[in-house]
Protein backbone atom coordinates (compact mmCIF):
# COMPACT_ATOMS: atom_id res chain seq x y z
CA UNK A 1 0.00 0.00 0.00
CA UNK A 2 1.65 3.60 -1.10
CA UNK A 3 0.15 6.31 -1.19
CA UNK A 4 -0.22 8.88 -3.85
CA UNK A 5 -0.83 12.60 -4.11
CA UNK A 6 -3.78 13.60 -6.30
CA UNK A 7 -3.21 17.62 -7.45
CA UNK A 8 -3.28 19.94 -4.09
CA UNK A 9 -6.46 18.71 -2.52
CA UNK A 10 -9.94 18.08 -2.79
CA UNK A 11 -11.37 21.02 -0.90
CA UNK A 12 -10.72 24.29 -2.06
CA UNK A 13 -13.93 26.66 -0.12
CA UNK A 14 -13.01 27.95 3.22
CA UNK A 15 -14.62 24.72 5.41
CA UNK A 16 -17.64 25.20 8.57
CA UNK A 17 -15.87 23.37 11.24
CA UNK A 18 -18.28 21.49 13.38
CA UNK A 19 -15.60 20.49 16.15
CA UNK A 20 -12.47 20.94 17.06
CA UNK A 21 -9.75 19.45 19.24
CA UNK A 22 -7.17 22.46 20.34
CA UNK A 23 -3.97 21.43 22.00
CA UNK A 24 -5.66 18.17 23.59
CA UNK A 25 -3.72 15.39 25.44
CA UNK A 26 -4.96 12.58 27.24
CA UNK A 27 -3.76 10.29 30.25
CA UNK A 28 -4.66 7.34 31.66
CA UNK A 29 -2.59 7.01 34.86
CA UNK A 30 0.91 7.88 33.63
CA UNK A 31 0.23 6.97 30.33
CA UNK A 32 -0.11 9.69 27.39
CA UNK A 33 -2.20 8.17 25.21
CA UNK A 34 -3.01 11.46 23.11
CA UNK A 35 0.14 13.96 22.95
CA UNK A 36 -1.16 17.56 22.50
CA UNK A 37 -3.23 17.15 19.60
CA UNK A 38 -5.18 19.30 17.41
CA UNK A 39 -7.74 18.46 15.00
CA UNK A 40 -10.87 20.00 13.32
CA UNK A 41 -13.42 18.37 11.73
CA UNK A 42 -15.48 20.16 9.25
CA UNK A 43 -18.63 20.22 7.83
CA UNK A 44 -19.09 17.04 5.22
CA UNK A 45 -15.92 16.12 5.47
CA UNK A 46 -14.26 12.29 6.06
CA UNK A 47 -11.48 11.84 7.79
CA UNK A 48 -10.07 8.71 8.02
CA UNK A 49 -7.57 7.96 10.86
CA UNK A 50 -4.59 5.96 10.13
CA UNK A 51 -2.31 4.03 12.65
CA UNK A 52 -0.98 1.17 14.41
CA UNK A 53 -2.86 -0.72 17.22
CA UNK A 54 -2.21 1.62 20.10
CA UNK A 55 -1.45 4.37 18.33
CA UNK A 56 -4.25 6.39 19.88
CA UNK A 57 -7.17 6.01 17.24
CA UNK A 58 -9.63 4.70 19.37
CA UNK A 59 -8.92 6.95 22.02
CA UNK A 60 -9.51 10.04 19.82
CA UNK A 61 -12.72 8.98 18.68
CA UNK A 62 -13.72 8.88 22.37
CA UNK A 63 -12.32 12.09 22.74
CA UNK A 64 -14.51 13.49 19.81
CA UNK A 65 -17.63 11.99 21.18
CA UNK A 66 -16.80 13.64 23.84
CA UNK A 67 -17.06 10.08 25.74
CA UNK A 68 -13.63 10.87 27.30
CA UNK A 69 -12.42 14.23 28.38
CA UNK A 70 -9.42 15.43 27.48
CA UNK A 71 -6.48 15.55 30.57
CA UNK A 72 -5.13 18.84 28.74
CA UNK A 73 -6.51 21.26 25.93
CA UNK A 74 -10.29 21.26 25.58
CA UNK A 75 -12.99 19.94 22.81
CA UNK A 76 -14.89 22.45 21.43
CA UNK A 77 -18.23 22.00 19.89
CA UNK A 78 -18.71 24.63 17.14
CA UNK A 79 -22.64 24.49 16.18
CA UNK A 80 -23.76 20.97 17.15
CA UNK A 81 -26.67 20.87 18.97
CA UNK A 82 -26.31 17.80 21.32
CA UNK A 83 -26.83 14.77 20.34
CA UNK A 84 -26.40 15.39 16.92
CA UNK A 85 -22.98 12.42 16.85
CA UNK A 86 -23.40 9.12 15.99
CA UNK A 87 -21.18 6.23 17.21
CA UNK A 88 -20.16 3.00 15.08
CA UNK A 89 -18.43 1.59 18.27
CA UNK A 90 -15.98 -1.33 17.16
CA UNK A 91 -18.32 -4.31 18.39
CA UNK A 92 -21.66 -4.06 19.03
CA UNK A 93 -22.90 -5.90 21.82
CA UNK A 94 -25.43 -8.92 21.39
CA UNK A 95 -28.08 -6.83 23.15
CA UNK A 96 -31.00 -8.86 24.92
CA UNK A 97 -33.70 -6.86 22.81
CA UNK A 98 -34.27 -6.91 18.91
CA UNK A 99 -33.12 -4.19 16.75
CA UNK A 100 -37.08 -2.81 16.71
CA UNK A 101 -37.17 -2.69 20.45
CA UNK A 102 -33.06 -1.28 20.92
CA UNK A 103 -33.45 1.10 17.88
CA UNK A 104 -37.09 2.74 18.63
CA UNK A 105 -35.16 3.21 22.44
CA UNK A 106 -32.15 4.79 20.94
CA UNK A 107 -34.14 6.81 18.29
CA UNK A 108 -36.68 8.55 21.14
CA UNK A 109 -33.41 8.72 23.68
CA UNK A 110 -32.29 11.31 20.95
CA UNK A 111 -35.26 13.06 20.99
CA UNK A 112 -36.90 12.17 17.99
CA UNK A 113 -40.28 10.62 17.58
CA UNK A 114 -41.90 7.80 17.83
CA UNK A 115 -42.95 8.16 14.22
CA UNK A 116 -40.36 9.15 12.26
CA UNK A 117 -37.84 6.69 14.37
CA UNK A 118 -40.30 3.80 12.89
CA UNK A 119 -40.28 4.99 9.04
CA UNK A 120 -35.92 5.55 9.69
CA UNK A 121 -35.87 2.23 11.09
CA UNK A 122 -37.68 0.49 8.48
CA UNK A 123 -36.01 2.56 5.90
CA UNK A 124 -32.20 1.67 7.03
CA UNK A 125 -33.08 -2.16 8.05
CA UNK A 126 -34.76 -2.85 4.15
CA UNK A 127 -31.74 -0.84 2.12
CA UNK A 128 -29.45 -3.56 4.65
CA UNK A 129 -31.99 -6.39 3.85
CA UNK A 130 -32.47 -6.68 7.83
CA UNK A 131 -36.43 -5.99 7.70
CA UNK A 132 -37.24 -9.53 8.10
CA UNK A 133 -35.27 -9.56 11.40
CA UNK A 134 -36.65 -6.52 13.04
CA UNK A 135 -38.30 -8.64 15.42
CA UNK A 136 -35.70 -11.28 16.10
CA UNK A 137 -33.02 -10.63 19.36
CA UNK A 138 -29.84 -9.88 18.73
CA UNK A 139 -28.38 -12.40 21.11
CA UNK A 140 -29.01 -14.55 17.67
CA UNK A 141 -27.30 -12.65 15.42
CA UNK A 142 -23.95 -12.95 12.95
CA UNK A 143 -21.30 -10.36 13.99
CA UNK A 144 -21.83 -8.97 10.47
CA UNK A 145 -26.09 -8.57 11.46
CA UNK A 146 -24.83 -6.57 14.64
CA UNK A 147 -22.33 -4.46 12.52
CA UNK A 148 -25.00 -3.40 10.46
CA UNK A 149 -27.61 -2.93 13.16
CA UNK A 150 -24.49 -0.76 14.62
CA UNK A 151 -24.44 1.10 11.68
CA UNK A 152 -28.19 1.78 11.93
CA UNK A 153 -28.39 3.00 15.92
CA UNK A 154 -25.98 5.67 14.76
CA UNK A 155 -27.01 7.24 11.74
CA UNK A 156 -30.45 7.51 12.97
CA UNK A 157 -31.41 10.94 13.29
CA UNK A 158 -29.24 12.09 10.54
CA UNK A 159 -26.52 13.25 12.71
CA UNK A 160 -24.32 15.41 11.48
CA UNK A 161 -20.72 13.82 12.94
CA UNK A 162 -20.39 10.13 12.37
CA UNK A 163 -17.37 8.79 14.59
CA UNK A 164 -16.36 5.07 12.90
CA UNK A 165 -14.28 2.82 14.70
CA UNK A 166 -13.32 -0.08 12.63
CA UNK A 167 -16.49 -0.12 10.89
CA UNK A 168 -15.31 -3.38 8.55
CA UNK A 169 -14.04 -5.19 11.03
CA UNK A 170 -14.93 -8.82 11.66
CA UNK A 171 -17.45 -9.07 9.48
CA UNK A 172 -17.89 -11.09 6.29
CA UNK A 173 -16.78 -10.22 2.64
CA UNK A 174 -20.69 -9.89 1.58
CA UNK A 175 -21.55 -7.54 4.46
CA UNK A 176 -18.58 -5.58 4.35
CA UNK A 177 -19.57 -4.36 0.83
CA UNK A 178 -23.28 -3.67 1.92
CA UNK A 179 -22.04 -1.83 5.45
CA UNK A 180 -19.37 0.02 2.52
CA UNK A 181 -22.19 0.88 0.12
CA UNK A 182 -24.04 2.56 2.78
CA UNK A 183 -21.28 4.52 4.31
CA UNK A 184 -21.18 6.31 0.67
CA UNK A 185 -25.18 6.82 1.06
CA UNK A 186 -24.44 8.34 4.19
CA UNK A 187 -21.51 10.55 3.00
CA UNK A 188 -23.48 11.80 -0.10
CA UNK A 189 -25.88 13.15 2.56
CA UNK A 190 -23.26 15.21 3.74
CA UNK A 191 -22.49 13.80 7.04
CA UNK A 192 -18.88 15.02 8.67
CA UNK A 193 -17.20 11.44 9.37
CA UNK A 194 -13.99 10.53 10.87
CA UNK A 195 -13.06 6.79 10.38
CA UNK A 196 -10.47 4.83 12.31
CA UNK A 197 -10.24 2.19 8.99
CA UNK A 198 -7.36 -0.12 7.74
CA UNK A 199 -8.78 -1.25 4.31
CA UNK A 200 -7.48 0.65 1.62
CA UNK A 201 -10.70 1.13 -0.38
CA UNK A 202 -12.68 2.21 1.85
CA UNK A 203 -10.20 5.00 2.97
CA UNK A 204 -9.28 5.60 -1.25
CA UNK A 205 -13.40 6.09 -2.30
CA UNK A 206 -14.57 7.84 1.27
CA UNK A 207 -12.10 9.89 2.90
CA UNK A 208 -11.32 13.75 1.67
CA UNK A 209 -8.01 13.57 4.22
CA UNK A 210 -5.98 11.02 5.93
CA UNK A 211 -4.76 11.36 9.22
CA UNK A 212 -1.93 9.25 10.24
CA UNK A 213 -1.38 8.77 13.83
CA UNK A 214 1.64 7.29 15.71
CA UNK A 215 2.22 7.38 19.96
CA UNK A 216 -0.99 9.72 20.20
CA UNK A 217 0.41 11.92 18.04
CA UNK A 218 -0.84 13.15 14.61
CA UNK A 219 3.19 12.93 12.37
CA UNK A 220 0.84 13.58 8.96
CA UNK A 221 -2.25 15.18 7.89
CA UNK A 222 -3.27 14.71 4.00
CA UNK A 223 -6.12 16.12 1.35
CA UNK A 224 -6.18 14.81 -1.82
CA UNK A 225 -4.39 11.56 -2.13
CA UNK A 226 -5.02 7.98 -3.50
CA UNK A 227 -3.62 4.91 -1.45
CA UNK A 228 -2.22 2.06 -3.99
CA UNK A 229 -3.66 -1.27 -3.44
CA UNK A 230 -0.67 -3.79 -3.71
CA UNK A 231 -1.35 -7.74 -3.47
CA UNK A 232 0.69 -9.65 -2.08
CA UNK A 233 2.31 -13.46 -2.40
CA UNK A 234 2.87 -15.46 0.32
CA UNK A 235 6.47 -17.92 -0.95
CA UNK A 236 7.58 -20.94 1.06
CA UNK A 237 10.99 -22.31 0.03
CA UNK A 238 13.53 -24.79 1.23
CA UNK A 239 17.24 -24.15 1.26
CA UNK A 240 19.67 -22.29 2.78
CA UNK A 241 17.92 -18.53 3.67
CA UNK A 242 21.51 -16.87 3.71
CA UNK A 243 22.01 -17.79 0.08
CA UNK A 244 18.67 -17.05 -0.50
CA UNK A 245 19.28 -13.55 1.09
CA UNK A 246 22.25 -12.99 -1.26
CA UNK A 247 20.57 -13.64 -4.19
CA UNK A 248 17.57 -11.04 -3.35
CA UNK A 249 20.04 -8.96 -2.74
CA UNK A 250 18.88 -5.90 -4.34
CA UNK A 251 15.62 -6.05 -3.73
CA UNK A 252 14.45 -3.40 -1.77
CA UNK A 253 12.63 -4.15 1.99
CA UNK A 254 8.99 -3.19 0.39
CA UNK A 255 8.59 -5.36 -2.02
CA UNK A 256 10.25 -8.46 0.06
CA UNK A 257 9.15 -8.70 3.58
CA UNK A 258 10.65 -12.05 5.46
CA UNK A 259 8.47 -13.48 7.46
CA UNK A 260 9.75 -16.45 8.47
CA UNK A 261 13.75 -17.92 8.30
CA UNK A 262 14.66 -21.66 8.93
CA UNK A 263 14.92 -25.27 7.35
CA UNK A 264 11.37 -23.74 5.75
CA UNK A 265 11.74 -20.09 4.95
CA UNK A 266 8.54 -17.92 4.01
CA UNK A 267 8.19 -14.53 2.23
CA UNK A 268 5.82 -12.01 1.32
CA UNK A 269 6.38 -10.66 -2.03
CA UNK A 270 4.44 -7.89 -4.17
CA UNK A 271 2.94 -10.18 -6.86
CA UNK A 272 4.08 -7.56 -9.98
CA UNK A 273 7.69 -9.03 -9.15
CA UNK A 274 6.82 -12.55 -7.80
CA UNK A 275 8.23 -14.24 -10.52
CA UNK A 276 11.79 -12.38 -10.73
CA UNK A 277 12.02 -12.66 -7.03
CA UNK A 278 10.81 -16.74 -7.55
CA UNK A 279 13.79 -16.87 -10.19
CA UNK A 280 15.79 -15.27 -7.96
CA UNK A 281 15.05 -17.92 -5.19
CA UNK A 282 16.00 -20.78 -7.35
CA UNK A 283 19.18 -19.18 -8.29
CA UNK A 284 20.12 -19.09 -4.97
CA UNK A 285 19.50 -22.91 -4.89
CA UNK A 286 15.95 -22.26 -2.74
CA UNK A 287 13.22 -24.91 -3.48
CA UNK A 288 9.48 -23.67 -3.54
CA UNK A 289 7.54 -25.56 -1.34
CA UNK A 290 4.10 -22.96 -2.51
CA UNK A 291 3.35 -19.62 -3.89
CA UNK A 292 -0.34 -18.33 -2.93
CA UNK A 293 -1.82 -15.26 -3.08
CA UNK A 294 -4.03 -13.13 -1.57
CA UNK A 295 -5.90 -9.47 -1.27
CA UNK A 296 -4.78 -6.47 0.83
CA UNK A 297 -7.19 -7.09 3.42
CA UNK A 298 -6.01 -10.56 4.25
CA UNK A 299 -2.07 -9.78 4.82
CA UNK A 300 -0.95 -8.95 7.87
CA UNK A 301 -2.77 -5.76 8.49
CA UNK A 302 -0.17 -3.61 10.86
CA UNK A 303 2.75 -4.76 8.45
CA UNK A 304 0.51 -2.85 5.29
CA UNK A 305 0.39 -0.01 7.78
CA UNK A 306 3.73 -0.34 8.49
CA UNK A 307 3.86 0.47 4.65
CA UNK A 308 1.13 2.98 4.09
CA UNK A 309 3.00 5.29 7.25
CA UNK A 310 6.38 4.92 5.47
CA UNK A 311 4.58 5.77 2.03
CA UNK A 312 3.06 8.57 3.67
CA UNK A 313 6.18 10.10 5.72
CA UNK A 314 8.32 9.98 2.99
CA UNK A 315 6.45 9.58 -0.22
CA UNK A 316 4.28 12.59 -0.44
CA UNK A 317 6.42 15.54 1.67
CA UNK B 1 -34.56 10.33 29.96
CA UNK B 2 -37.85 8.20 30.58
CA UNK B 3 -37.61 6.30 27.29
CA UNK B 4 -33.58 5.83 28.34
CA UNK B 5 -34.72 4.46 31.73
CA UNK B 6 -37.07 2.14 30.84
CA UNK B 7 -34.76 0.58 28.30
CA UNK B 8 -31.50 0.42 31.06
CA UNK B 9 -34.66 -1.16 33.38
CA UNK B 10 -35.32 -3.58 30.77
CA UNK B 11 -31.90 -4.51 29.96
CA UNK B 12 -31.45 -4.86 33.34
CA UNK B 13 -34.43 -7.45 33.88
CA UNK B 14 -33.23 -9.54 31.15
CA UNK B 15 -29.86 -10.12 31.90
CA UNK B 16 -31.39 -11.77 35.37
CA UNK B 17 -29.11 -9.95 37.76
CA UNK B 18 -31.92 -8.83 39.61
CA UNK B 19 -32.25 -12.33 40.85
CA UNK B 20 -30.07 -12.45 43.67
CA UNK B 21 -30.78 -8.73 45.49
CA UNK B 22 -34.32 -9.23 45.28
CA UNK B 23 -34.69 -13.03 45.81
CA UNK B 24 -32.41 -12.44 49.23
CA UNK B 25 -34.79 -9.70 50.17
CA UNK B 26 -37.93 -11.92 49.56
CA UNK B 27 -36.46 -14.30 51.71
CA UNK B 28 -35.65 -12.28 54.63
CA UNK B 29 -39.10 -10.73 54.36
CA UNK B 30 -40.85 -14.25 54.34
CA UNK B 31 -38.94 -15.19 57.48
CA UNK B 32 -40.09 -11.97 59.07
CA UNK B 33 -43.26 -12.67 58.59
CA UNK B 34 -43.15 -16.61 59.29
CA UNK B 35 -45.12 -16.31 62.17
CA UNK B 36 -48.33 -13.84 62.96
CA UNK B 37 -49.50 -11.80 64.70
CA UNK B 38 -46.47 -9.06 64.50
CA UNK B 39 -46.10 -5.39 65.70
CA UNK B 40 -46.55 -3.20 62.68
CA UNK B 41 -43.80 -0.15 62.86
CA UNK B 42 -41.32 -2.60 64.37
CA UNK B 43 -41.92 -4.87 61.04
CA UNK B 44 -42.07 -2.05 58.92
CA UNK B 45 -38.40 -0.73 60.53
CA UNK B 46 -36.86 -4.27 59.73
CA UNK B 47 -38.45 -4.55 56.38
CA UNK B 48 -36.69 -0.86 55.35
CA UNK B 49 -33.68 -1.97 56.56
CA UNK B 50 -33.82 -5.06 54.37
CA UNK B 51 -34.81 -2.29 51.73
CA UNK B 52 -31.49 -0.52 52.41
CA UNK B 53 -29.04 -3.14 51.75
CA UNK B 54 -31.12 -4.92 48.99
CA UNK B 55 -31.31 -1.08 47.47
CA UNK B 56 -27.82 -1.11 47.73
CA UNK B 57 -26.70 -4.55 46.34
CA UNK B 58 -29.57 -3.92 43.51
CA UNK B 59 -28.08 -0.97 42.90
CA UNK B 60 -24.76 -2.09 42.44
CA UNK B 61 -25.66 -4.69 40.40
CA UNK B 62 -27.54 -2.73 38.06
CA UNK B 63 -24.98 0.44 37.23
CA UNK B 64 -22.58 -2.62 36.45
CA UNK B 65 -24.45 -4.35 34.36
CA UNK B 66 -24.25 -2.64 31.16
CA UNK B 67 -21.35 -3.12 29.41
CA UNK B 68 -18.90 -0.63 27.95
CA UNK B 69 -20.25 -0.12 24.52
CA UNK B 70 -23.93 -0.03 25.75
CA UNK B 71 -23.12 2.58 28.10
CA UNK B 72 -21.25 4.51 25.24
CA UNK B 73 -23.92 4.33 22.70
CA UNK B 74 -26.17 5.52 25.72
CA UNK B 75 -24.59 8.92 26.55
CA UNK B 76 -24.25 9.00 22.59
CA UNK B 77 -28.30 8.75 22.50
CA UNK B 78 -28.87 10.65 25.27
CA UNK B 79 -26.57 13.85 24.77
CA UNK B 80 -24.15 13.81 27.69
CA UNK B 81 -23.00 11.74 30.61
CA UNK B 82 -25.55 13.67 33.07
CA UNK B 83 -28.84 12.79 31.45
CA UNK B 84 -27.57 9.12 31.48
CA UNK B 85 -26.53 9.08 35.04
CA UNK B 86 -30.17 10.51 35.37
CA UNK B 87 -31.59 7.96 33.20
CA UNK B 88 -29.94 5.53 35.43
CA UNK B 89 -31.25 7.45 38.79
CA UNK B 90 -34.81 7.07 37.41
CA UNK B 91 -34.59 3.40 36.83
CA UNK B 92 -33.54 2.67 40.09
CA UNK B 93 -36.12 4.70 41.71
CA UNK B 94 -38.91 3.24 39.64
CA UNK B 95 -37.60 -0.22 41.19
CA UNK B 96 -37.32 1.17 44.75
CA UNK B 97 -40.84 2.28 44.76
CA UNK B 98 -42.07 -0.64 43.33
CA UNK B 99 -40.12 -2.70 45.88
CA UNK B 100 -41.36 -0.63 48.78
CA UNK B 101 -44.75 -0.87 47.60
CA UNK B 102 -44.36 -4.51 48.08
CA UNK B 103 -43.12 -4.21 51.53
CA UNK B 104 -45.45 -2.24 52.50
CA UNK B 105 -48.64 -4.22 51.05
CA UNK B 106 -47.42 -7.74 51.26
CA UNK B 107 -48.35 -7.51 55.56
CA UNK B 108 -51.46 -6.17 55.06
CA UNK B 109 -52.21 -8.09 52.18
CA UNK B 110 -51.82 -11.42 53.93
CA UNK B 111 -53.32 -9.89 57.01
CA UNK B 112 -49.75 -10.46 58.66
CA UNK B 113 -50.09 -7.45 61.69
CA UNK B 114 -51.59 -7.66 65.20
CA UNK B 115 -53.40 -4.08 64.78
CA UNK B 116 -55.05 -2.23 61.43
CA UNK B 117 -52.21 -0.21 59.73
CA UNK B 118 -53.32 3.44 60.53
CA UNK B 119 -52.92 6.79 58.43
CA UNK B 120 -50.08 8.26 60.36
CA UNK B 121 -48.63 4.75 60.27
CA UNK B 122 -48.83 4.37 56.53
CA UNK B 123 -47.59 7.86 56.12
CA UNK B 124 -44.64 7.00 58.12
CA UNK B 125 -43.99 3.55 57.07
CA UNK B 126 -44.28 4.22 53.25
CA UNK B 127 -41.61 7.68 53.69
CA UNK B 128 -39.37 5.29 55.58
CA UNK B 129 -38.95 2.37 53.07
CA UNK B 130 -38.68 5.19 50.16
CA UNK B 131 -36.13 6.88 52.03
CA UNK B 132 -33.69 4.03 53.04
CA UNK B 133 -34.83 1.81 49.58
CA UNK B 134 -32.91 5.42 47.97
CA UNK B 135 -30.29 6.02 50.37
CA UNK B 136 -29.16 2.22 49.84
CA UNK B 137 -29.56 3.12 46.33
CA UNK B 138 -27.12 6.08 46.58
CA UNK B 139 -24.53 4.51 48.39
CA UNK B 140 -23.62 2.12 45.22
CA UNK B 141 -23.52 4.94 43.04
CA UNK B 142 -19.83 5.44 43.58
CA UNK B 143 -19.15 1.66 43.52
CA UNK B 144 -19.58 0.90 40.14
CA UNK B 145 -17.03 -0.18 37.46
CA UNK B 146 -16.71 3.58 36.24
CA UNK B 147 -15.20 4.79 38.97
CA UNK B 148 -13.84 1.87 40.49
CA UNK B 149 -12.25 -0.67 38.47
CA UNK B 150 -11.74 -3.70 40.43
CA UNK B 151 -15.35 -4.94 41.25
CA UNK B 152 -14.02 -7.07 44.15
CA UNK B 153 -12.45 -4.12 45.97
CA UNK B 154 -15.57 -1.94 45.07
CA UNK B 155 -18.22 -5.20 46.33
CA UNK B 156 -15.88 -5.01 49.70
CA UNK B 157 -15.81 -1.61 50.48
CA UNK B 158 -19.27 -1.08 49.90
CA UNK B 159 -19.84 -3.77 52.26
CA UNK B 160 -18.18 -2.62 54.99
CA UNK B 161 -20.04 0.89 54.21
CA UNK B 162 -23.15 -0.91 54.26
CA UNK B 163 -22.31 -2.32 58.18
CA UNK B 164 -20.84 0.82 59.49
CA UNK B 165 -24.32 2.20 57.80
CA UNK B 166 -26.75 -0.19 60.19
CA UNK B 167 -24.17 -0.21 63.42
CA UNK B 168 -23.31 3.29 63.17
CA UNK B 169 -24.98 3.79 66.74
CA UNK B 170 -23.48 1.23 68.15
CA UNK B 171 -19.74 2.00 66.74
CA UNK B 172 -20.23 6.17 67.77
CA UNK B 173 -21.15 5.26 71.58
CA UNK B 174 -17.63 3.35 71.71
CA UNK B 175 -16.21 6.71 70.51
CA UNK B 176 -14.92 9.22 72.80
CA UNK B 177 -17.59 12.17 73.25
CA UNK B 178 -16.25 14.61 71.34
CA UNK B 179 -16.59 12.40 68.17
CA UNK B 180 -20.04 10.71 68.35
CA UNK B 181 -20.78 13.35 65.72
CA UNK B 182 -19.60 11.12 63.38
CA UNK B 183 -22.54 8.82 63.04
CA UNK B 184 -24.37 11.51 61.18
CA UNK B 185 -21.64 11.19 58.86
CA UNK B 186 -22.69 7.84 57.84
CA UNK B 187 -25.85 7.05 56.21
CA UNK B 188 -28.58 7.36 58.81
CA UNK B 189 -29.86 3.73 58.28
CA UNK B 190 -29.47 3.30 61.94
CA UNK B 191 -31.30 6.54 63.28
CA UNK B 192 -33.61 5.82 60.56
CA UNK B 193 -34.70 1.84 62.12
CA UNK B 194 -34.93 3.10 65.38
CA UNK B 195 -36.75 5.87 64.42
CA UNK B 196 -39.69 3.99 62.88
CA UNK B 197 -39.40 1.54 65.97
CA UNK B 198 -40.40 4.47 68.28
CA UNK B 199 -42.77 6.29 66.35
CA UNK B 200 -45.79 5.56 67.31
CA UNK B 201 -44.80 7.15 70.72
CA UNK B 202 -42.19 9.67 69.33
CA UNK B 203 -42.71 13.34 68.59
CA UNK B 204 -43.98 13.58 65.21
CA UNK B 205 -41.11 17.00 64.90
CA UNK B 206 -38.37 13.93 65.17
CA UNK B 207 -39.71 11.41 63.39
CA UNK B 208 -39.80 13.81 60.36
CA UNK B 209 -36.91 15.30 61.48
CA UNK B 210 -34.87 11.45 60.86
CA UNK B 211 -37.01 11.12 57.82
CA UNK B 212 -36.34 14.27 56.56
CA UNK B 213 -32.82 13.86 57.37
CA UNK B 214 -32.35 10.31 55.68
CA UNK B 215 -33.94 12.09 52.06
CA UNK B 216 -31.58 14.83 52.37
CA UNK B 217 -28.79 12.38 52.40
CA UNK B 218 -30.13 10.42 49.64
CA UNK B 219 -30.79 13.15 47.51
CA UNK B 220 -27.50 14.83 48.65
CA UNK B 221 -25.79 11.81 46.87
CA UNK B 222 -28.08 11.62 43.91
CA UNK B 223 -26.60 15.03 43.26
CA UNK B 224 -22.92 14.17 43.95
CA UNK B 225 -23.60 11.50 41.33
CA UNK B 226 -24.98 13.61 38.83
CA UNK B 227 -22.40 16.41 39.08
CA UNK B 228 -19.60 14.55 39.41
CA UNK B 229 -20.83 11.92 36.38
CA UNK B 230 -19.90 15.13 33.46
CA UNK B 231 -16.25 14.68 34.93
CA UNK B 232 -15.62 11.26 34.11
CA UNK B 233 -15.27 9.32 31.01
CA UNK B 234 -17.47 6.31 29.62
CA UNK B 235 -16.48 2.63 30.04
CA UNK B 236 -14.23 1.51 27.51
Amino acid sequence: MAVQEQGSGRRNTPAEIILRLEDVSKRYDRRVVIEHMTLEIAKGECTALVGKNGSGKSTLLRLLAGLSRPTEGRRRVEDIRSPTIGLVAEKFPALPFTPGEYLISMGITRGMDKRTVQSEISEWLKRLGMDSYRDVRMSHFSKGMLQKINLVQAVMGKPRLLLLDEPLSGIDTPSQKEVFRLLMDIKGMGTAMVMSVHEPELINQMADRIVLLENGKIVKEERGFRIETVRYATIVFNGDPLRVRQSLEGIGDREVAWVKEGAESEIHVRTNISDHVLQRILNGGGHIVSVSQHEPSEVDLGELLKTAAAALKGGTQ
Amino acid sequence: MIRLASFLLASYIRSYRYFAPVGSMLIAMMLLYSYKPNPVMDSYAVTSAFLFVGGAWLSFSFLNHAGAVLEQLSVIHAGSMRKYAASQMLALLAVIVFLSAFFLLYPVVMNMFAATVSARQWLIASSGHLALGMLGAGVSYFFQAAYIRNISRATAILLIIVILSIGARQFAAKLPEGLSWIRWAFPPVAEMIDTLMRSDTALLTGVWGVIGYTYLYAFALAAAYWIFSAYRDART
